[in-house]
């Protein structure tokens, strides 16, 4: 490969988001990385879901325990929705209510599963 | 034998139990919170579960959060190292309510043994030596008390530690106003203002004796340990055995302690805490109901295990070793306490990222730390960053030991303590063995910069 060929794969590497290719054919071939600040990678924007973290430890249940679960995903939920509770160990139960308006997007937890705090048990869009 | 058990706490302990717990074959369960999700407990146990955010009162002193973790993990039992809930009356008795084994005393000893004045009266009824002082809590008419005691009194929290509470008093007419001190400190501390007031013992040494006691009625008694090195009323250095210790007084020492024991219905390890004065008399301070952060001390001395020892007794076994071996006096050993804070500082903490670790090795060194290169100590916690114990077949050969190991400890990117112990271990009064709780004030007082140009300038 002459600089010239290599000119084209470089211009077109430029015209996306990549910061590092390799080619390799028959024993050859050739590896760029876009250096920083060059080619900045653009900032994420902001994610549209809100993970709904475990308060606490325990064992997830619906709004009562027993009972099947009160929200399905895609279900329009207001700020303050009642989501489920986290049975602790002493029998506490916490609470997980829903941080925002929006639509539930992800259920991640199925009744009477164990949870760590900070678990993300659902995730909101909105 | 338990098959899985919770370690309901952090650092250099939390690893030090995942340690035994695996030599014994048993599944471990580290609890950490959100500032610990890089600490080396998390990485080394079978499991881990994240209890809370970082402030520890929301996660390694939340019972609740750390009994619920060991019901969604299956853990039998429940080992709580030292600190946070492991001289927790309440909490002991929570975890037999949900069916867990506390890896410790039956919740009624330590209520027994854990309020200092109730302990110092069960140590009278035991005929154990006690600090001359008030009968029990003080309330209003101390002045005489004090004085049938004896100026200089100490003015002590009944639920201290740590040097909370604590006042000094040489003369009678300073007394009211520092039991008010003392009360509103310990109220502060300790959610419980009750104070009391005993002789203050002058020119003291701290020595302690170990304890084990299994569910089948035998209890035994270790060699002292000597910690009279401390700064702040915290412990810097213990060594064992102590170089002020007679055998007859170690005798009478651990017949002591043993009677407490059995007195106070002991089970699980604990420890039996002294005063020595320089005339060889001993009395009884407290009781510590939980391992002690310097038990290695005691296990290198002694070639016998007490993480593995406790967890034998929790799971109703014998002890694995009698009196007779326990007695056996097999090295002299020294641990140094090396703590994330600046000497020059008057040992303000200061956390930070380790940027490269080199340990001390060799035989007879030992090294309990939680730390690895790149790791960041949080700021929320205890400053402890590592225990170098060493170990040699005298006092002398332990502490050419313990400096040589101290010169090739690194922990760099941090402020520790460890050039301060290589100044305690270089100083003629450590090396000749006569010294007392006062030691490190005396030596940060000289070492200080004098202040009569300060003086002067005013």
């Amino acid at each position: 490969m002459n600089t010239q060929e290599l000119e084209k794969v470089l211009s077109w590497i430029r015209s996306t988001d990549l910061v590092e290719v390799s080619y390799k054919f028959a024993g050859k071939g050739f590896s760029v990385s876009s250096s920083q600040g060059s080619s900045p990678i653009p900032a994420l924007p902001a994610s549209r879901f809100t993970a709904v973290l475990s308060p606490g430890v325990g064992l997830f249940q619906w709004n009562e325990p027993g009972k099947a679960r009160n929200a399905e995903e895609g279900a329009s939920l207001r700020g303050g929705d009642l989501l489920g509770v986290v049975v602790s160990g002493q029998g506490r139960q916490i609470a997980v209510k829903s941080p925002a308006d929006g639509r539930l997007a992800r259920i991640c937890v199925e009744a009477g599963a164990p949870v760590e705090f900070g678990q993300p048990l659902f995730f909101i869009e909105g | 034998m338990f098959k899985k058990v919770l370690i309901a706490n952090r650092s250099e302990i939390a690893v030090r139990v995942v340690r035994a717990c695996r030599e014994l074959g048993i599944r471990s369960v580290a609890v950490y919170s959100e500032a610990d999700r890089e600490s080396l407990h998390v990485r080394l146990a079978d499991e881990a579960v994240c209890i809370g955010p970082a402030p520890s009162k929301l996660s390694y002193l939340d019972m609740d959060a750390v009994l619920s973790a060991a019901k969604i993990t299956g853990a039998d039992a429940v080992h709580p190292g030292y600190g946070f809930l492991s001289e927790n009356a309440e909490f002991s008795k929570a975890c037999e309510d949900l069916g867990l084994v506390f890896i410790g005393p039956k919740p009624e000893s330590i209520k027994k043994l854990g309020h200092k004045s109730t302990a110092k009266e069960l140590a009278r009824s035991a005929q154990v030596p006690v600090v001359p002082g008030t009968k029990g809590l003080i309330d209003d008419d101390f002045v005489k008390e004090a004085q049938s005691v004896g100026f200089p009194v100490m003015v002590k929290a009944a639920a201290g530690g740590g040097g909370k509470g604590l006042r000094l008093v040489r003369t009678p007419e300073e007394l009211e106003a520092q039991v008010r001190l003392a009360q509103s400190e310990a109220q502060a501390a300790f959610n419980d203002g009750s104070v009391y007031i005993e002789k203050f013992i002058d020119r003291p040494r701290h020595v302690e004796i170990q304890i084990a006691a299994d569910g089948h009625g035998q209890v035994i008694a270790f060699p002292e340990r000597d910690c009279t090195i401390q700064r702040r009323h915290q412990k810097l250095i213990e060594e064992s055995p102590s170089p002020a210790v007679q055998p007859e007084t170690r005798r009478l020492m651990q017949e002591a302690a043993v009677r407490l024991a059995r007195a106070a219905g002991y089970t699980n390890v604990g420890t039996v805490e002294f005063l020595l004065d320089p005339s060889g008399r001993f009395y009884f301070i407290e009781v510590n109901t939980r391992l002690q952060v310097e038990h290695p001390v005691t296990e290198s001395v002694t070639g016998l295990d007490l993480v593995v020892a406790q967890i034998l007794i929790a799971s109703g076994e014998k002890l694995p070793f009698d009196q007779q071996r326990a007695s056996e006096i097999r090295a002299h050993s020294i641990e140094h306490r090396i703590n994330a804070e600046d000497p020059d500082r008057n040992f303000a903490p200061c956390p930070g990222r380790v940027d490269r670790l080199t340990l001390p090795g060799g035989a007879g060194v030992r090294v309990d730390t939680h730390l690895y290169s790149g790791y960041t100590v949080p700021s929320y916690y205890d400053s402890l960053l590592a225990k170098l114990i060493v170990w040699s077949s005298d006092r002398p050969a332990a502490i050419a030991k313990s400096l040589r190991a101290l010169s090739e400890f690194e922990i760099d990117g941090l402020k520790t303590t460890i050039g301060l112990h290589r100044k305690v271990l270089g100083h003629p009064d450590f090396k000749s063995g006569s010294f007392d709780t006062h030691f490190i004030e005396r030596l940060n007082h000289v070492q200080q910069p004098r202040s009569d140009s300060a003086a002067a300038a005013r």
